[in-house]
C-alpha cells in the first residue's frame, strides 16, 4: 500500500481544480477519519438509545466512562507511542524491517501491563460499579491503550487507509453490538465497546504482522539506552496531559461536574461543547496533511538528500529556502482554513448547537472552544515540523509549557467564573502556539548551521 | 591484547622537571621499530639526563603493550590519543570567539601566500590554543563564527564542490589538533623539547615551544612524505570529480589535496618553531629544506651502533666466506622480500651451495609472510635452501652469513647494514635512503675507504642476483668490501659518536635558556 | 616508519536478527487459543446475565484465572520457538498478562504473536516509508559516494612517465596517479617501470600501487579457491576451475607476474582450464581462454586447435580471428595471417569499434 503522501502529491500535480479539491478531501478523510468515526459512533449510540428510550442515565455513564478511559489510556500509551514509532523509523532507515513487529509486541506488552495495573487500581479504589463493569473497565483501558499504540504506529508507517478501515469496521461493530447488549445495562455497553476495540486491535496487529513479518516474537530493544530517545516518552505523556488537562480540571471540580460512576465524572457545562468543537478540526487537519505531511515532507527530503549527496552550498541554501517557505505556508494555511471554519461556525452558531442538545447559554463556550481547538491543530503542525527536524528537546519544553499553562489557566478560568470557561484551554493553546512559532522560525533561519554544526 | 602486566606510568611530581621531553608519535615505547629502538638507545646511552616521554597514538584500544622496558632515567610517561571522543550534546547558543578565528584566518592566509607572515600569525593562534584549548575546540565545533569562516572559505576556494565533504574534511582535519592543544596544557615542563618526527607530534611541539624551552626535531623518515604517499592511495577520501573537472595539471583530488596540504603545513610549522632540525643523511636534509626548513638550522647526525658487541662477532667468523645470503628485517612488503626470494632462486640456480635466509618477525603482516612462504616453496629444487627463520638474534646470525642483502623499496638509514659492517659482513642493497652513502661513502674521504658491497636497482632480481654472485665468487673483492665496511662504520657510525653529538646538542640547548 | 594511526572512519555496526523458523504446532495452538477466547466471551456473557453477587464475582475470577492458565500452557506447549528459553518465557508471561487484563482478546493477541511466519524475501516498497534521516556524522563510512571514473589515455600517461629529468619528478608522480585509473593491463607495467625511478616518492607510490593490485588479485584467487573446495558436483567444480583459470590468466595478462612466476602462472592457468574442460564445461569462452594461454606459452598449433573448437561452439569470430592471426604469425604462415585479417576486415561493419588497436596491424598486412 503506497504511502498516502504520494497519492496526495500526485493529485496536486494535476493542475485541475478538481484534482486539488480531491487531494484535500482525501486528506480530510484520512486525517480526521479515526477521530470522526470514534466520535460519530459514540454520538450515534447516545442518540439511538435516547430514541429507543432505554435510560439516558446508563448511556451517559457509558459515554462518560469511555471518555475517561480514552483520556487515561492516551496518556499511558503516549509514554510508549512516540518512542516506538521513532525506533521503528530508525530501523526502517537501517533497512532492518524485521525489528518492527517484535518491538511492537514488546511495546504492547508494556502498555498492557501499565494500563492493566492503573485500570485495576482505579476500579478497585472506587466501590461503585458491579463486578463485570470493573472487569470490563480494566479490559477497556488495556484495549484502548493498545489501539492508540497501533494507530500511532500504523500512521507512522503511513498506512492511513488501513487505520481508517479498521476504525470503520470496529466502531460499526460497537454500535451494532451496543444495540444488542443494551439489555445488560452499563456492563453490556462496555462489553460492546471492549469487543469492538479488541477486534480493531487484533485487526491492526494482523495488518502490521502481514506487512512486516519477522521471525522473532517479542523484543524490548526499543527501550534500550542505545536505541531509545527517552525525551519522546516524556513528550508523549506531556502532550496528552496538556490536551486533556482542562477537561480533568473541570471534571475534578465538584462545582462544575457530577459523578457518574466511580472515578468517571462528567461536566455538563464543559464536556459537550468541547467535544463537539473538535469536529471543526476536520478542514484544518486536511490542510495539515496536504501541506505538512506531503509538501513539507517532500521539501525536507529534497534538502537532506542534497546534503547527503554532497551538493554545493548554494544549492543547499536554495533548497533550504524552499523548505522554509513550504513550512511557513503550510502552517499559516492551517490557521487560515481553520479561521474560515470558525467564521462559518460563528455565523451558523445557534442552530448547530441546538442539534447537539447543548443549552444555548453555552454556545459562547462552544465558540471559544472552536478557536482553542484551531490553535491546537496549528500546534500539531508545528510539532510535526519540529519532529522532522528532530528538535525533540524543544518539543518537550513546549509540551510542558502547554500542560502547565492549560492546568493553571483552566483553574484560573474556574475561579473567574462561567464567562471565562474555555479560555483556559484556548489561551494556553494560543500561547504555546506563539512560542512554538517563534522557536521554529529562529531555527529555520539558521537551518544549515543547525544541520551541520549541531 | 597482551599477556604482559600493565605497568604503571612513571609520573613527575609537581615542581619537578625533566631535562628532555621526548614527543613520540606512534613509536616508543609501544611500537617496535627502528625509531623506537633508536629512542631506547638514546635514553639508555645518556643516563645522566632525565627524560619525560609524551606518546601520541591513534586510539587507546589499538595502543598495544609496551614493547620496551623503560630505563630508570625515564621519569615521566603520558599518553594522548588523537581519536576524538564522540561529540556530546552541543551547548546552547554559541557566537564564538572572534579573536581566535581572526588569528586562525590570518594563519591560513599566511600559508597560502608564503612564509613571510608565518611566525606572527602562528604565535597568535598558538596563544589562543594553549591558553584555552577547550573553548577553542567548542567554538570550532559549534559556534556561529566557525560556521561563518567555513562557509566563507568554501565560497572562496571550492564553491562548486560537495559542501558536505568539505565541511567534514575540515572538521576531521582539525579535530586532532584540538586534542593536541588540550594535551599541551597538561604536558609537564622540560629543559629541552625533542620531537622525533613532524606530523602531529611536531604540532604538539610547536604548541609547547611557547613555554620557552628550545626545540630539537630529529627526523628519521620524512613524515610529511610518508603521509603524502599514504593519503594518495587512501580509499576513504572522496574524489569529487563530477562537480568540477580538474583544471590544472594536478591529478590529485581536491579533498585529497586538502589533507596532504594539512600535513605539509603542520610540517612547516614544526620546522619554523624548531631551533635544530636533525636528520640522518644528506638526502633527507635536502628534502627538509625543500619542505620549508630553514637551511641554517638543519644538520645531519647519522645513527650509530654499539660497535663492541658487533666487533666481537668478527672473531666468531669462519675462515672462508659462508655461502649464505641473508635478508635481516621484518617480513613486510616495504622490504620487498619477494624480490629477495626471486633473486635467491637465481643465485641458487647458479651456485647451488648457497642458502638464503630471511630473518625477521612475521607477525606484522601474516598475509605477506604467507605469500613469501608460498613463493619460496614454489621454487622447486631451491625451495629447501630458502628459509624463513623468524626472529633471531643478530649474534646468532651475523657470524654465519656471507652477505647482508637489503631489497627494500624505501629505507632511511638501515641499522642492519651498519651492524653487518661492524660484524664483518658486506652488503648488497637497493639504492634507497642512504644505502648508497653507506656502501659507497659520502664525502671524498669517506669514499676513499672503499666500497662495502654493491648497490642495485629496486625490484630487480636479476641484477641483485648478479651482484651477489659476483661478490661471493670473488674472495678478494669480498674481503676488500668487508674491510671498507668495517672502516666506514668505525669512522662515522658508532653509537658513542652519536651519543656524544646528541649530548653536545642538548648541552648547547640547555645553555640557551637560563 | 613513524606514523601515527590517522583517525579512521568507525566501522558501522551491522544489524542482524537471528532468524528462527516457525516452530511448534500452529494449528493446534491457534485452535486452542481461539477456543479459550470463545470461552472467555461466553463466560463474560454469562456473568452479565446473572444478577450481581459476591459469589458471582468469585466464580468469574476463578474461571477467568483458569482460562488464563490454560492459555499460558497452550502457548508454552504449542509455540516452541526452538530458540533461547528466555524468549519463550517472556512470551508465556506476556500471554498470561494479556489474557488476564483483556479477557477475550488477550488470547487473540497471543495467537497472532506466538506463531510468526518467517520473513519472505525483502521487497522494496519505495513509497511506503519516509524516515527522519539526519546527516551522517563525520566518521560514517556510509557517507561516501563513488564518483564515475575519468577516462585516461594510456599513451599520455606513459609519455609523462618517460620524462626522466629530475625537474619532472612531480609530473611523473601525477602520471602515476592517473595510471591508477587505467585498465589494469596498462597500469601494472607502467607502475613497474616506475619502481626504478630516481625519485623516492614515485617509487613508493608505484610500489604500493602494484602491491595493492597484487593483493586484490590474490584475494580473488583465494576466494575462487574456496569456491572450488566447496564445490561438490562436477558442474560446479568445472565452473570453479574455469574461474581460477581466468584469474590466473588475468594475472599474466595484467603483468602481475614476472619471470619464473609468470611461467608458473601460465602453467596453472592451463591446468585449471583443462580441468574445467574435463569436468564438462562446454563454454566456448573456456576454449578461447585455453587458446590464449597456449599462444602465450608459445604453442601455436595447440592454440589453433583450441580456437577452432571455440569457433565451432559459437564464440564470436571477431574475438578469435586476431589470435588466429597471431598464431599463424608465430608459425610464420604469413598467407594465413593475411587471410585471417582479411576475414576480420570483412566484418568491420559489424565489429568496427572492437578493432581498435588492430587497425594499424591490418593496414600493414592488407
Amino acid at each position: 500500500m503506497a504511502g498516502i503522501g504520494f497519492q496526495l502529491r500526485r493529485n496536486l500535480q494535476s493542475d485541475s481544480y478538481v484534482g486539488l479539491l480531491r487531494a484535500y478531501a482525501v486528506a480530510a478523510v484520512v486525517g480526521s477519519g479515526p477521530w470522526l468515526i470514534s466520535m460519530g459512533s459514540l454520538l450515534c449510540i447516545g442518540l439511538y438509545s435516547q430514541h429507543v428510550g432505554r435510560g439516558t442515565m446508563v448511556v451517559t455513564q457509558f459515554l462518560g466512562t469511555v471518555t475517561h478511559l480514552m483520556a487515561l489510556s492516551l496518556i499511558v500509551a503516549g509514554s510508549v507511542q512516540l518512542v516506538l514509532v521513532r525506533f521503528v523509523a530508525d530501523r526502517l532507515f537501517d533497512k532492518r524491517t524485521s525489528a518492527v513487529f517484535p518491538n511492537l509486541v514488546g511495546a504492547m506488552a508494556c502498555v498492557s501491563v501499565l494500563g492493566g495495573v492503573i485500570g485495576a487500581a482505579e476500579s478497585l479504589a472506587f466501590p461503585a460499579g458491579t463486578g463485570p463493569v470493573k472487569a470490563l473497565y480494566v479490559a477497556g483501558f488495556v484495549a484502548l491503550g493498545n489501539v492508540w499504540l497501533l494507530t500511532a504506529l500504523m500512521s507512522g508507517l503511513k498506512r492511513y487507509l488501513g487505520v481508517l478501515l479498521v476504525f470503520g469496521v470496529g466502531y460499526l461493530a460497537i454500535v451494532g453490538l451496543a444495540g444488542a447488549l443494551a439489555q445488560f445495562g452499563l456492563a453490556g455497553y462496555l462489553l460492546a465497546f471492549v469487543l469492538g476495540q479488541g477486534a480493531m486491535l487484533v485487526g491492526m496487529l494482523a495488518l502490521v504482522r502481514r506487512d512486516y513479518p519477522s521471525a522473532r516474537r517479542m523484543s524490548f530493544e526499543f527501550l534500550s539506552r542505545k536505541a531509545a530517545h527517552y525525551d519522546l516518552a516524556a513528550i508523549g505523556v506531556l502532550f496528552n496531559v496538556a490536551v486533556w488537562a482542562d477537561k480533568f480540571v473541570f471534571w475534578s471540580n465538584p462545582v462544575t461536574s457530577v459523578e457518574l460512576i466511580g472515578p468517571v465524572r462528567y461536566s455538563i457545562v464543559y464536556d459537550v461543547p468541547i467535544f463537539v468543537s473538535y469536529l471543526s478540526v476536520v478542514p484544518g487537519v486536511a490542510v495539515f496533511f496536504v501541506r505538512i505531511e506531503a509538501d513539507f515532507a517532500a521539501a525536507y527530503d529534497r534538502y537532506f538528500s542534497a546534503v547527503r549527496q554532497g551538493e554545493t552550498l548554494q544549492e543547499l541554501q536554495r533548497l533550504r529556502d524552499e523548505l522554509v517557505i513550504s513550512a511557513r505556508a503550510g502552517l499559516f494555511d492551517i490557521l487560515r482554513v481553520h479561521g474560515t471554519t470558525v467564521a462559518l461556525l460563528l455565523l451558523l452558531g445557534a442552530p448547530l448547537i441546538g442539534l447537539f442538545g447543548i443549552p444555548p447559554i453555552y454556545s459562547y463556550l462552544f465558540k471559544v472552544d472552536v478557536v482553542g481547538v484551531g490553535f491546537q491543530t496549528f500546534l500539531l503542525g508545528i510539532f510535526t515540523v519540529l519532529f522532522y527536524l528532530d528538535y525533540r528537546r524543544l518539543v518537550l519544553w513546549l509540551c510542558a509549557v502547554f500542560a502547565v499553562g492549560n492546568i493553571c489557566l483552566s483553574l484560573l478560568s474556574q475561579a473567574l467564573g462561567p464567562r471565562f470557561y474555555g479560555f483556559g484551554f484556548a489561551v494556553s493553546a494560543a500561547l504555546t502556539a506563539a512560542l512554538s512559532l517563534q522557536a521554529l522560525s529562529h531555527r529555520l533561519d539558521r537551518l544549515e548551521y543547525e544541520t551541520f554544526m549541531r | 591484547m597482551s599477556g604482559a602486566r600493565e605497568l604503571p606510568n612513571p609520573t613527575l611530581g609537581p615542581g619537578r622537571r625533566a631535562d628532555v621531553a621526548l614527543l613520540l608519535e606512534g613509536t616508543y615505547p609501544y611500537v617496535r621499530g627502528g625509531v623506537s629502538a633508536w629512542v631506547h638507545q638514546l635514553i639508555r646511552g645518556l643516563p645522566e639526563l632525565t627524560f619525560s616521554l609524551v606518546f601520541i597514538g591513534g586510539s587507546r584500544e589499538r595502543r598495544g603493550a609496551r614493547a620496551y622496558e623503560l630505563p630508570p632515567n625515564v621519569i615521566h610517561l603520558e599518553e594522548h590519543f588523537l581519536e576524538a571522543p564522540r561529540p556530546t550534546e552541543p551547548p546552547g547558543d554559541l557566537p564564538g570567539d572572534s579573536a581566535f578565528f581572526t588569528a586562525s584566518a590570518a594563519l591560513h592566509d599566511g600559508f597560502r601566500s608564503g612564509a613571510g607572515t608565518l611566525p606572527a600569525a602562528l604565535d597568535a593562534v598558538v596563544e589562543h590554543l594553549v591558553g584555552n584549548p577547550e573553548r577553542c575546540r567548542r567554538d570550532f565545533l559549534y559556534s556561529r563564527r566557525a560556521w561563518q569562516e567555513i562557509t566563507e572559505r568554501y565560497a572562496a576556494g571550492a564553491p562548486t564542490r560537495s559542501f558536505l565533504e568539505y565541511f567534514w574534511t575540515v572538521r576531521s582535519m582539525h579535530a586532532p589538533l584540538f586534542v593536541l592543544a588540550a594535551a599541551a596544557a597538561r604536558v609537564p615542563p622540560a629543559r629541552v623539547l625533542h620531537v622525533v618526527s613532524t606530523g602531529f607530534a611536531g604540532f604538539l611541539a610547536t604548541l609547547l615551544r611557547r613555554r620557552g624551552s628550545p626545540l630539537i626535531v630529529t627526523e628519521h623518515g620524512i613524515y610529511t612524505k610518508e603521509r603524502r604517499i599514504e593519503l594518495l592511495q587512501a580509499e576513504w577520501i572522496f574524489d569529487d570529480e563530477r562537480l568540477a573537472p580538474d583544471t590544472s595539471d594536478v591529478s590529485v583530488g581536491y579533498f585529497r589535496q586538502l589533507w596532504i596540504g594539512m600535513f605539509e603545513r603542520i610540517g612547516r610549522m614544526t620546522y619554523e618553531a624548531a631551533d635544530s632540525i636533525i636528520t640522518l643523511y644528506e638526502g633527507n636534509r635536502r628534502r627538509q629544506i625543500a619542505d620549508g626548513a630553514p637551511a641554517a638550522r638543519t644538520a645531519v647526525l647519522p645513527n650509530g651502533i654499539a660497535l663492541d658487541r658487533f666487533r666481537a662477532l668478527r672473531a666468531r667468523r669462519p675462515a672462508e666466506i659462508p655461502p649464505v645470503i641473508a635478508l635481516i628485517g621484518r617480513v613486510v612488503p616495504i622490504k620487498d622480500i619477494r624480490t629477495f626470494i626471486r633473486a635467491a632462486r637465481l643465485v641458487i640456480a647458479r651456485r647451488p651451495e648457497v642458502e638464503a635466509w630471511i630473518v625477521g618477525p612475521e607477525e606484522e603482516d601474516p598475509d605477506y609472510a604467507a605469500e613469501c612462504r608460498e613463493l619460496a616453496a614454489a621454487a622447486g629444487g631451491a625451495a629447501e635452501r630458502i628459509k624463513l627463520l623468524g626472529f633471531r638474534r643478530m649474534d646468532e646470525i651475523l657470524p654465519r652469513i656471507g652477505l647482508n642483502v637489503l631489497t627494500s623499496i624505501s629505507e632511511a638509514q638501515p641499522l642492519v647494514v651498519l651492524e653487518g659492517f661492524a660484524a664483518g659482513v658486506p652488503c648488497v642493497a637497493t639504492d634507497v635512503g642512504c644505502c648508497r652513502e653507506l656502501i659507497e661513502g659520502t664525502d671524498a674521504a669517506d669514499r676513499a675507504l672503499g666500497t662495502a658491497g654493491a648497490i642495485v636497482q629496486i625490484a630487480d632480481p636479476e641484477a641483485t642476483a648478479a651482484r651477489i654472485v659476483e661478490l661471493l665468487a670473488d674472495p678478494a673483492r669480498w674481503r676488500a668490501a668487508q674491510q671498507a665496511g668495517i672502516a666506514r662504520v668505525e669512522r662515522s657510525y658508532t653509537e658513542e659518536l652519536m651519543l656524544q653529538r646528541y649530548r653536545d646538542l642538548y648541552r648547547t640547548s640547555f645553555g640557551k635558556v637560563p | 616508519m613513524a606514523a601515527a594511526e590517522h583517525p579512521r572512519p568507525h566501522e558501522r555496526e551491522g544489524g542482524g536478527d537471528e532468524a528462527r523458523g516457525p516452530g511448534g504446532r500452529p494449528l493446534v495452538g491457534r485452535l486452542a487459543l481461539a477456543g479459550i477466547s470463545l470461552a472467555e466471551l461466553a463466560l463474560m456473557l454469562a456473568w452479565l446475565a446473572t444478577p450481581s453477587s459476591g459469589r458471582g464475582v468469585a466464580a468469574w475470577c476463578l474461571a477467568h484465572a483458569l482460562l488464563v492458565a490454560l492459555a499460558a500452557i497452550a502457548v508454552r506447549r504449542f509455540a516452541a520457538g526452538g530458540g533461547a528459553g528466555a524468549d519463550d518465557r517472556r512470551l508465556v508471561l506476556a500471554t498470561a498478562a494479556w489474557c488476564l487484563a483483556l479477557p477475550i482478546f488477550g488470547a487473540a493477541i497471543a495467537c497472532i504473536v506466538a506463531w510468526a511466519p518467517p520473513p519472505a524475501a525483502p521487497t522494496e516498497d519505495a513509497g511506503a516509508w519516509r524516515s527522519w534521516p539526519l546527516p551522517a556524522r563525520w566518521d560514517d563510512p556510509g557517507l561516501k559516494l563513488a564518483p564515475p571514473a575519468r577516462q585516461e589515455a594510456p599513451e599520455a600517461v606513459a609519455g609523462d612517465l618517460l620524462l626522466v629529468d629530475r625537474a619532472h619528478d612531480g609530473r611523473r608522480l601525477h602520471a602515476l596517479l592517473r595510471a591508477a585509473r587505467l585498465p589494469l593491463r596498462f597500469q601494472v607495467p607502467l607502475a613497474r617501470r616506475a619502481l626504478a625511478d630516481a625519485n623516492d616518492d614515485v617509487r613508493l607510490y608505484a610500489f604500493s600501487l602494484i602491491d595493492r593490485r597484487r593483493r586484490e588479485h590474490e584475494r580473488a584467487v583465494q576466494g575462487a579457491r574456496v569456491v572450488l573446495d566447496q564445490a561438490s558436483e562436477a558442474e560446479a567444480g568445472g565452473l570453479a576451475h574455469q574461474r581460477l583459470a581466468e584469474l590466473a590468466w588475468e594475472g599474466v595478462y595484467h603483468g602481475l607476474q614476472e619471470g619464473a612466476a609468470l611461467r608458473e602462472a601460465l602453467a596453472t592457468a592451463l591446468e585449471h582450464v583443462d580441468q574445467a574442460l574435463f569436468l564438462g564445461v562446454d563454454d566456448p569462452a573456456a576454449y578461447a581462454l585455453r587458446g590464449r594461454i597456449l599462444l602465450r606459452r608459445g604453442e601455436p598449433e595447440a592454440a589453433d586447435a583450441a580456437f577452432k573448437r571455440a569457433l565451432e561452439l559459437g564464440h564470436p569470430a571477431v574475438k578469435v580471428l586476431p589470435f588466429l592471426a597471431e598464431s599463424a604469425f608465430q608459425r610464420r604462415r604469413y598467407t594465413a595471417v593475411h587471410d585471417h585479417l582479411a576475414r576480420l576486415k570483412a566484418m568491420e561493419d559489424v565489429a568496427g569499434p572492437m578493432l581498435g588497436s588492430l587497425r594499424s596491424v591490418m593496414e600493414h598486412w592488407l
